[in-house]
Parts: structure tokens; C-alpha cells; sequence
């Protein structure tokens, strides 16, 4: 079953004039030409048009989570208006088996006028659900878009981190089995997309298929099964998502993330608390710096509420983008260490060791999952790490990652 | 799995002529919760944001009766006789020609009202239609429920032919939401076509015997008056209101079933065309 296709997209085109006013003639001819019952010849381009999106053809499978990539202007938000059926394709074709839930942009659809209640009946409804299931589900809405005392209150006083909370909220509670997110987790805090990307987890879990646009390529690599990258309207890789991040980084290499701004998630679950965080050495003026022979050295306390069982350790190290790969990659699973949490205070030390890298900055990612990773804990990333000058450095290392997990 | 979409190009084109209409109705079936929603919230906003509030459901025809029995009463206006006092006449008579200018108005902005919405979100725009269509006669049904209870007060008791005024407004739907209709399309890939109907619907009024009687004096006037179909849609609710009979029974039947002619093929326009138009609006 997890094999069934929700959308095939099979060479799909579309097109749009160029000039406003040649936009309008062209509108008022096909309008009048289908009126009377004559069809408006799509597949060719005419004076002053250009492709949009350009034979594109991929596949949506049951539960699975297809990330879509590219620049501004390369036709991804074309593309989703086109399997929503917002716009009709020009050619080619489209088949979606099932309701789409689509997330366009911040709040999409909301009237700031009304309360944030209101707004939640008045979307719903749009997106498909009925009366009584709004009622059903209300409470549970308010709960996971943390909007609290302020569900009464008209959306125009809501932070955009707020509109998107509620707005995603909604659209992951329609329970249909397609959904569309068009950077819409760009925007809102680091714990609200952790929380995020853990519910689309979850309802990959249930057979709910997710197309996720996004610059952020970590978000890509992490949840994404497959990537499929848009240069100017066409396809330029679709398939394996680390190929595909390769592609994209070698396109446009140099837009790609990487503000330097450290990201900081340590959400947890109910269960499991995160009570402290400490790198050796510290990070100052954001960011690490490192003498000769030194590693980074991470101690992470935590609460465990109850037996948490097995979670998975994640590090990736990353030179900058001239350099484009994820240099270091190490689990706990590289190193064959089972990692169970018991119930009860611990603390997890992670030892990354020193890299023979000369004068250059890499960044570190760290990450903890548990539910065989399909939940996220922790996430920092992005941690600026300057390495140090030092002439007899090789630039490799072949030293493994140290954990170690103990009470206290 | 059910609900199987097939997104192509030109696929509307491709339904059949009946089809489409069954189709609208379909649509508008399905989507009766969200036409709720949608009519809640914007009936009753309109109210819940207006300083005045409903007061101004009573407030805007006393003003309008007010304007145009002054003029009147000064003699500049000349409006022929009829046949009831000029004060219960021309409140009757604007507030039909309001209820023909609001379905005009609100189906043109079928479209452009729900502007956000549309680009973002995928859902039945015939509901927007009916929704605006909706609000329109909500509107309508509280401002003549107050015209009755003036016209009481003013001494007109409504004959029995006013159980029949809901079934003779129906041409002015057909025509005013027709017109809108085409207009929703018309505005988004020419908005100065939008601009000129509006003025001329002002002067459709002036042609029309709305504030002036049938009997008007000026030949030229009365000329003008019998070939606009206007004429007949609008005296025909007001003569049965007044006085239970139906004048040039035959000549408003046929321009009834024309207006609802042209209702459908103006549906039929919306439907073809409503994909197009979307892509226009940025």
C-alpha cells in the first residue's frame, strides 16, 4: 500500500505573457474564443510569452515527504497553484488521487478582521472540513498553534509567527492525505518548526503524503525522501534527496543558507526535558573557537519524565558553500552504540573530534531524535566553529565521535 | 480512491452545454457550509464594524425618501402621476431599483472580493456568487420589511399581490446578477470597462421609471421608457404591491424568460472563463 501514487504530474507546462497588457489581450481573446466553444491552442508559445514551468514530471507516493527546491522565480509556487488546481496546466497533465491541503503563504485565507475562532471555522470550512468537525477538533487546533487566550482576539493583532502557527495548525488537522507547505515554515520560532516537522513526521506515519518548499536545506535532508530541484521551470535533478541538495548547491551555491545566525531548538517532548546545553569550548560572540588539537566537546543534561528508550545522535559538520558537502557525518550508530534513555536525570557527552582542517570555518549541526527518528529533541544548528591555524593539518580526520551517556 | 483530479488544458471547455450547469449546482450544493461561513461572516461584520450598525439598514432609505420627496415637493422634478402618494412611491421604487443594483453589484465582485483567497486557496467560487447573492437579499429583506412599516404608517396597506413579490423580482436577479457576472469577468482583464458600466447603470436609472412615473410628461421620455426593458421588471413588483395587477403582463414574461437566458449564459461565460481570470489576478 505505502507504494500507491497520490499525484503523477506527467510533462506538465505553463505559461505566462510577459507584458501586462499583452497578459490582458491575450485573456480577453481566449475568453471569448472558449465562449464560443472554440479551444485556445495552449501547447505553443506565443509573442511575448514564456515558460513558467516546464516539463516537469514527477510522482507523490502514499506517506511520503517530497521536498521542492529552487530560486525565486523557478516555478515552484506555479507548480503547487497547478496541483491544487488553482491554475490549470498549460500542457501535460496532472492526476491528484485525494483532497489537497494547501498552505500557500502565511495565513492564507484569513480575514484579520475576524477572532482567531472565527478564522478557524471560516478556514476550515474552505479547506474542507465540516461544521461539526471543526467543533470536534477546535480545542486541539488552539492547543498545538499555541495561540492560547488570544483565540478570542482579532488575527490583524497576531505576530506572523502566530498566523502561521494557527494557519498550519488548521491545515494539519483537515486530515486530508495531501499536503502543501510553501515556505510557510520559514517563518515562526525554531521550537513551533521542530513541533512542526515532528507533526508532518507524524502524519507520515498515518500515510499522509507532504510537498514541502523550502529554502532550507537542512530542513530538506533531515525530512525530505526524495527532492526535486527547479531551475528556471524545469527539472534539474529529481530523485534522491542528497543528490538532489549536490545539484541545488552546485546551481546556486552561493544563495544558499548559512546566515551564520546560530539556530537553537531544544524542545523535547512532555517526557523528556532538556535542562542544559554546554559546548567546550564555550561558544563566544557566536560562535567556537578552536586551538590546535582541540575537539568540541558537548554535554547535554536532561530530565527523562519516564523510560524514553532508544534515540538516535546525529552530527554533521559543514564547510562553507564554495566547499558545498557536509564534510563530517556521525551518528551513534557509526560508532555501533546503542543509545537508551531510562527514566531519570542524565547527561549525554558527545566528544567531536579535531579535525586536521587549517584557518577555516565550518559549522557544526547537532541533533537528537527519538521514535527511531521521527521525533526531534534537540536541534542546534548552524554553530559557527573557527578552526585554527595550524600549517601541519592534513584537512581530514579519521578519529571517531565519543558518547557517552550517563546519571546524574 | 475517490476524489480523482485530472488537472489539464482546456478541460472546461470540454464539458458538456447542460453539464455545466449541472455542475454549478453541484458545486454550490457541496459548498453550502462554507456558503454559510462566508455569508455570516460578512453580513454580519459589515453591521459589527459600522459605527451605526444595523441602525443603518433604517437610517439610509428615510435619508433617500427624504431627498427625492424634497424635490418634489420644490418642483423639480416632474414625475407624472402614480397613482399613489409620491412618498410611498418612490421609497417602493428605489428600494426595488436598489435590490436590481445590488445583485448587479454583488455578483460582479464574485470574484474580486475573494481576491487573497483564490491564489492561495482551491474551493468553489460559485459559492462566492451565491454568497454575495445571498447578502444582497438578506440586505434587501430587512430595508423592505422597513419600507412596508413606513408605507403602513404613510397610509398604504399592500395589496394581497405582495405575496407575489418575491417571484416577480426574480427578471431583476436574473438581469442584475447576469451583468455582474460578466463584469467579474470583464473587470480583472479590463478594469476601465468596469468604471463605464458603472456610470451607465446611473443612467439606466434615469431612463428608467424609478423616481418618475410610467405617465411621465415628456413624449421623448415616454418613448424611451417603453423600449428599455427596465421599465417592465421594476413597475411589475411595485404595480402589484400597490395594485395587485400586472400591466403589460406578456411583454414583462418575455423579457423575464430573456433575463433568465441571459442569467444562464452568463453563468456559462463564469465558468468557461473563471480559470483565466484567476491567472490574471497577481
Amino acid at each position: 500500500m505505502s507504494n500507491e501514487t497520490v499525484i503523477i504530474a506527467k510533462n506538465v507546462y505553463k505559461k505566462f505573457p510577459l507584458s501586462l497588457k499583452r497578459s490582458l489581450a491575450y485573456g480577453t481573446l481566449d475568453i471569448l474564443k472558449n465562449f464560443m466553444g472554440i479551444k485556445v491552442k495552449t501547447q505553443k508559445l506565443r509573442k511575448g510569452e514564456f515558460w513558467a514551468v516546464k516539463d516537469v514530471s514527477f510522482e507523490l507516493k502514499k506517506g511520503e515527504i517530497l521536498g521542492i527546491v529552487g530560486e525565486n522565480g523557478s516555478g515552484k509556487s506555479t507548480l503547487l497553484r497547478m496541483l491544487t488546481g488553482i491554475y490549470p496546466p498549460d500542457n501535460g497533465s496532472i492526476e491528484v488521487r485525494g483532497k489537497v491541503g494547501a498552505l500557500i503563504a502565511v495565513g492564507a485565507g484569513f480575514n484579520p478582521n475576524m477572532s482567531g475562532k472565527e478564522n478557524i471555522y471560516l478556514n476550515g470550512t474552505i479547506l474542507g472540513m465540516t461544521n461539526s468537525e471543526i467543533n470536534k477538533k477546535f480545542d486541539s487546533i488552539v492547543k498545538f498553534a499555541e495561540i492560547g487566550d488570544f483565540i478570542n482576539s482579532p488575527v490583524s493583532n497576531y505576530s506572523s509567527g502566530m498566523r502561521v502557527r494557527l494557519g498550519f495548525s488548521i491545515a494539519v488537522h483537515t486530515e486530508v492525505p495531501i499536503l502543501l507547505m510553501d515556505e510557510v515554515l520559514a517563518v515562526g520560532d525554531v521550537g513551533f518548526q521542530l513541533k512542526c516537522f515532528n507533526k508532518l513526521g507524524e502524519l507520515r506515519e498515518n500515510g499522509i503524503s507532504t510537498i514541502l518548499v523550502t529554502h532550507n536545506m537542512h530542513q530538506i535532508s533531515s525530512f525530505c525522501n526524495r527532492l526535486l530541484v527547479l531551475n528556471k521551470g524545469e527539472v534539474a535533478h529529481y530523485g534522491e534527496t542528497e543528490k538532489g541538495i549536490g545539484v541545488y548547491n552546485d546551481l546556486f551555491g552561493s544563495q544558499v543558507e548559512n546566515t551564520g545566525e546560530i539556530v537553537k531548538a531544544q524542545n523535547g517532548t512532555e517526557k523528556f526535558e532538556i535542562l542544559n546545553v554546554k559546548f567546550t569550548p564555550e561558544i563566544i560572540d557566536n560562535k567556537i573557537k578552536l586551538t590546535k588539537n582541540q575537539p568540541i566537546e558537548i554535554n547535554i543534561d536532561f530530565d527523562a519524565k519516564e523510560d524514553i528508550g532508544e534515540v538516535d545522535l546525529d552530527i554533521v559538520c559543514r564547510l562553507p558553500v564554495q566547499y558545498i558537502k557536509d564534510f563530517y557525518q556521525a551518528t551513534n550508530k557509526t560508532i555501533s552504540q546503542k543509545l537508551i534513555i531510562p527514566k531519570g536525570r542524565g547527561n549525554l557527552r558527545i566528544e567531536v573530534p579535531d579535525f586536521e582542517l587549517k584557518d577555516i570555518q565550518m559549522h557544526i549541526f547537532v541533533a537528537i531524535w527519538c521514535n527511531n527518528k521521527k521525533k526531534l529533541l534537540m536541534w542546534w544548528r548552524n554553530i559557527p566553529v573557527d578552526m585554527p591555524k595550524n600549517p601541519a593539518m592534513t584537512g581530514w580526520s579519521n578519529k571517531q565521535l565519543k558518547v557517552e551517556l550517563k546519571k546524574i | 480512491m475517490s476524489n480523482i483530479n485530472i488537472y489539464k488544458a482546456e478541460s472546461r471547455i470540454e464539458t458538456g452545454f447542460l453539464k455545466v450547469w449541472y455542475l454549478m449546482l453541484k458545486n454550490i450544493y457541496n459548498a453550502r457550509d462554507l456558503i454559510w461561513q462566508m455569508f455570516r461572516r460578512d453580513f454580519l461584520m459589515a453591521y459589527k464594524r459600522s459605527f451605526i450598525g444595523i441602525g443603518w439598514l433604517i437610517l439610509s432609505p428615510i435619508i433617500g425618501i427624504v431627498s427625492w420627496v424634497f424635490m418634489n415637493s420644490t418642483g423639480i422634478l416632474n414625475p407624472g402621476d402614480t397613482g399613489v402618494d409620491y412618498a410611498p412611491y418612490v421609497l417602493l421604487s428605489t428600494s426595488i431599483w436598489g435590490l436590481f443594483i445590488g445583485f448587479y453589484s454583488s455578483a460582479a465582485g464574485t470574484l474580486s472580493t475573494a481576491h487573497a483567497f483564490i491564489l492561495q486557496v482551491k474551493f468553489t467560487h460559485e459559492a462566492m456568487l451565491v454568497k454575495q447573492i445571498l447578502q444582497n437579499i438578506a440586505g434587501f429583506t430587512i430595508n423592505f420589511l422597513i419600507t412596508i412599516t413606513v408605507l403602513l404608517l404613510l397610509g398604504v396597506v399592500p395589496n394581497i399581490g405582495i405575496l407575489l413579490f418575491p417571484i416577480l423580482v426574480l427578471p431583476l436577479l436574473f438581469v442584475g446578477a447576469g451583468i455582474g457576472l460578466v463584469m467579474s469577468v470583464v473587470n480583472v482583464v479590463a478594469s476601465d470597462i468596469n468604471q463605464f458600466v458603472d456610470k451607465a447603470m446611473a443612467l439606466l436609472l434615469l431612463v428608467t421609471p424609478v423616481v418618475y412615473s410610467v405617465n411621465a410628461q415628456d413624449p421623448g421620455l415616454i418613448e424611451l421608457i417603453k423600449l428599455n426593458p427596465m421599465t417592465y421588471l421594476i413597475s411589475a413588483p411595485r404595480d402589484m404591491l400597490f395594485f395587485g395587477e400586472l400591466n403589460n403582463a406578456p411583454i414583462f414574461l418575455i423579457i423575464s424568460l430573456a433575463s433568465f437566458v441571459f442569467f444562464m449564459l452568463s453563468l456559462r461565460l463564469f465558468y468557461l472563463a473563471e480559470l483565466k481570470v484567476i491567472e490574471k489576478m497577481q
